[in-house]
């Protein structure tokens, strides 16, 4: 793993269309680029439902956070949604912080995240909200 | 006649320097001084890892934005626990930016324009108490982070 070392691992595993990334460890400057080819790799490959278990997560910097934003516009436009499980509670303040609750939610597990894949996702922020 | 009492505390209890090649790999250095000085001082574990957060997007900026990822460069942090207060300063020679127009920012337009990055400063604010900046590009920019004591 390159960066610092303290992005342990990221592993995926296919539910038929539904890719569940597993994280680990720190996601900032020098090992979001990596978070970052692997969900462009699952869209490029048409995969745009995706469940991130951030269960292992101790820290997720602005680059981090900024990854998800980057990514979220595609995914939604293919029918599909980005959604995060397992936050910690250090991560989850962070989370508020920023407001991402405007546009991505949070489950307590990936059964939750998958059956919700059922239903509407939350609209896309209207201009000027943060 | 009465006099006024002096507080015989010095302003600045106690100070930290870490001066180190302006790479991510020591982002990791700098998070660690950050959490041991917060425990020191009396801080809880969440408290703590937001200022140790608020710091890394600081040094992240530097690494990043002030000298734009060319190695050999110094970033330099400066920590001091004051009476009632935990100041962090991270100072850089690099090329430097105006703090009045760096805006909120507005996540729906980061969506539509699929952009990376502009959430650090937010961050910083919102995870400290205080945050300023003195920017004089190629001499000495700072961002000045307060931690009030309570």
């Amino acid at each position: 793993m390159k960066g610092n070392g303290k992005l342990k691992r990221i592993r995926q595993n296919e539910l038929s269309e539904i890719a569940v990334l597993t994280v680990g460890g720190y996601i900032e400057f020098s090992t979001s680029d990596e978070l970052d080819e692997i969900l462009s790799r699952l869209i490029n490959a048409g995969t745009f439902k995706i469940i991130i278990d951030l269960a292992n997560v101790d820290y997720i910097s602005s680059r981090g956070w900024s990854i998800f934003l980057s990514k979220i516009k595609e995914i939604r436009e293919n029918k599909g949604d980005l959604k995060l499980i397992g936050l910690t509670e250090d991560v989850y303040e962070v989370y508020k912080v920023l407001e991402f609750f405007w546009f991505m939610k949070v489950y307590n597990s990936i059964d939750e995240a998958v059956e919700d894949f059922d239903h509407e996702v939350p609209p896309m922020p209207e201009s000027g909200q943060t | 006649m009465l006099t006024k009492p002096v507080n015989t505390l010095p302003k600045t209890q106690k100070k930290y320097q870490l001066k180190l090649p302006s790479q991510a790999g020591n982002l990791s250095i700098i998070r660690g001084l950050v959490t041991k000085v917060a425990a020191q001082v009396g801080l809880d574990a969440d408290e703590a890892s937001k200022i140790e957060l608020a710091v890394d997007e600081a040094c992240t900026n530097v690494i990043k934005h002030a000298y734009g990822n060319s190695q050999g460069q110094m970033l330099d942090i400066l920590i001091k626990v004051e009476k009632n207060k935990l100041v962090i300063i991270v100072s850089d020679k690099g090329k430097g930016f105006n703090p009045s127009r760096v805006k909120t920012p507005d996540l729906s337009e980061s969506i539509r324009a699929g952009k990376k990055g502009g959430l650090g400063i937010c961050l910083m604010k919102t995870l400290m108490d205080k945050v300023d900046f003195e920017i004089k590009p190629g001499l000495k920019n700072q961002v000045r982070m307060i931690k009030y004591l309570t």
